[in-house]
């Protein structure tokens, strides 16, 4: 049984870093319903992992990566929803779909036509993390995010689908 | 599309999301729906081949020395070892700390689902191959009835020639029928393994890892 104040503390480093969760769930999902089973299937992962979290290092960093190790694997086996929904967390993203400019809409559809690994490349650089950290999320070289990155850029610029 | 443009406005919708996302949580759990879907699965599958194994050994024992049961006994025994030893690693594989870099996590997790993607291969292709033993075991073992008087040699030999000759048939046929399916995920999903397409585009994801990591 984990201590309660072990979950308060992750409820609340949740709250605060709750954005990077539907931006990984938009990367990954087109449908409301999937993000929403995404976002569970990331809360439940996260607090799984949440034991072996080093408070040395920055929460989004560590988030991210549990979040797209989450977003890759369920979108890599074509998992459905299930049945009968377990409703352990409520998802509402309308408002935050609402506000988005259609340039994003646009972005996000380019987005969606990369295959998972360069998805969460994307996502990285967009998010203003350089290509150190990307790398460390990652674990591979900087060297190699940077010619990833470049491939996507283009293909991205392009609206190029793979 | 100017990317760095559109890092402005990324950033911009960014700040908003703050206020804009409500996401609650009813119940911490530490696994997800999908994740608990796989556990019980992988149990389930571990228990009876272990059962299996069990039952099949003793029938094995008791007739090591007739040939004509401790051969078909032999394949059942084999396979459910297989099946058996396939189902533990991927419970080992399944306890994945996915707070792992990505790259290392994905290329674990992608392997996992080549084994599952094999598994299947075998188990859908051997079985009409492995009913035939399966059913002299079963009367032997269970009724202790002796099948060579029920069933003509011939009968048992052109079954099992079947069974051989319907291998290379059920993937040519999955094949034809794997890109025209539509409907339920979970038959469009043993098709594509049958006709190889889902272990391709696994193959292709972990050299897509290996060019990452290299």
């Amino acid at each position: 049984m984990r201590a309660a104040a072990d979950q308060q503390r992750f409820l609340e480093l949740l709250e605060t870093h709750k954005r990077i969760l539907y931006k990984v769930a938009n990367a990954y999902c087109r449908h409301d319903e999937d993000r929403r089973d995404l976002v569970q299937e990331m809360v439940a992962q996260l607090w799984r992992s949440f034991a072996s979290y080093d408070e040395r290092f920055r929460f989004s960093t560590w988030m991210y990566r549990v979040a797209m190790n989450v977003a890759i694997s369920m979108h890599r086996t074509e998992s459905r929803r299930p049945a009968v929904a377990l409703q352990d967390v409520d998802v509402d993203l309308t408002a935050a779909d609402q506000m988005m400019s259609d340039d994003l809409r646009e972005l996000h559809r380019r987005i969606a036509r990369l295959d998972p690994m360069s998805r969460a490349l994307i996502l990285l650089y967009l998010d203003g993390h350089d290509h150190a950290e990307i790398a460390e999320i990652f674990g591979i070289t900087t060297t190699n995010v940077a010619t990833r990155m470049s491939r996507i850029r283009t293909r991205l610029q392009e609206g190029e689908s793979r | 599309m100017n990317l760095e443009a559109m890092k402005e406005q990324w950033s911009a919708h960014d700040a908003l999301l703050e206020r804009s996302i409500r996401i609650q949580i009813n119940t911490l759990r530490a696994s997800g729906p999908a994740l608990r879907r796989l556990q019980w699965l992988l149990w389930w599958e571990i228990f009876t081949s272990a059962i299996l194994v069990v039952l099949l050994g003793s029938f094995l024992a008791d007739h090591i020395t007739e040939v004509k049961y401790a051969l078909p006994g032999a394949a059942l025994h084999v396979s459910a070892i297989a099946l058996l030893g396939f189902g533990i690693h991927q419970l080992v594989m399944l306890r994945t700390d996915y707070d792992a870099p990505v790259v290392q996590l994905q290329k674990r997790l992608e392997t996992l689902r080549t084994y599952r993607i094999r598994a299947t291969q075998v188990a859908l292709l051997t079985g009409p191959l492995l009913w035939v033993p399966a059913l002299l075991v079963f009367l032997k073992g269970v009724f202790g009835i002796n099948p060579y008087e029920i069933f003509e040699m011939r009968w048992i030999l052109g079954n099992i020639a079947f069974g051989l000759v319907f291998i290379p048939l059920m993937i040519g046929l999955a094949r034809k029928v794997a890109s025209r399916l539509e409907g339920a995920t979970w038959f469009r999903r043993i098709v594509n393994d049958l006709a190889g397409k889902t272990m391709n585009d696994a193959v292709a994801f972990l050299a897509d890892l290996d060019g990452l990591a290299r």
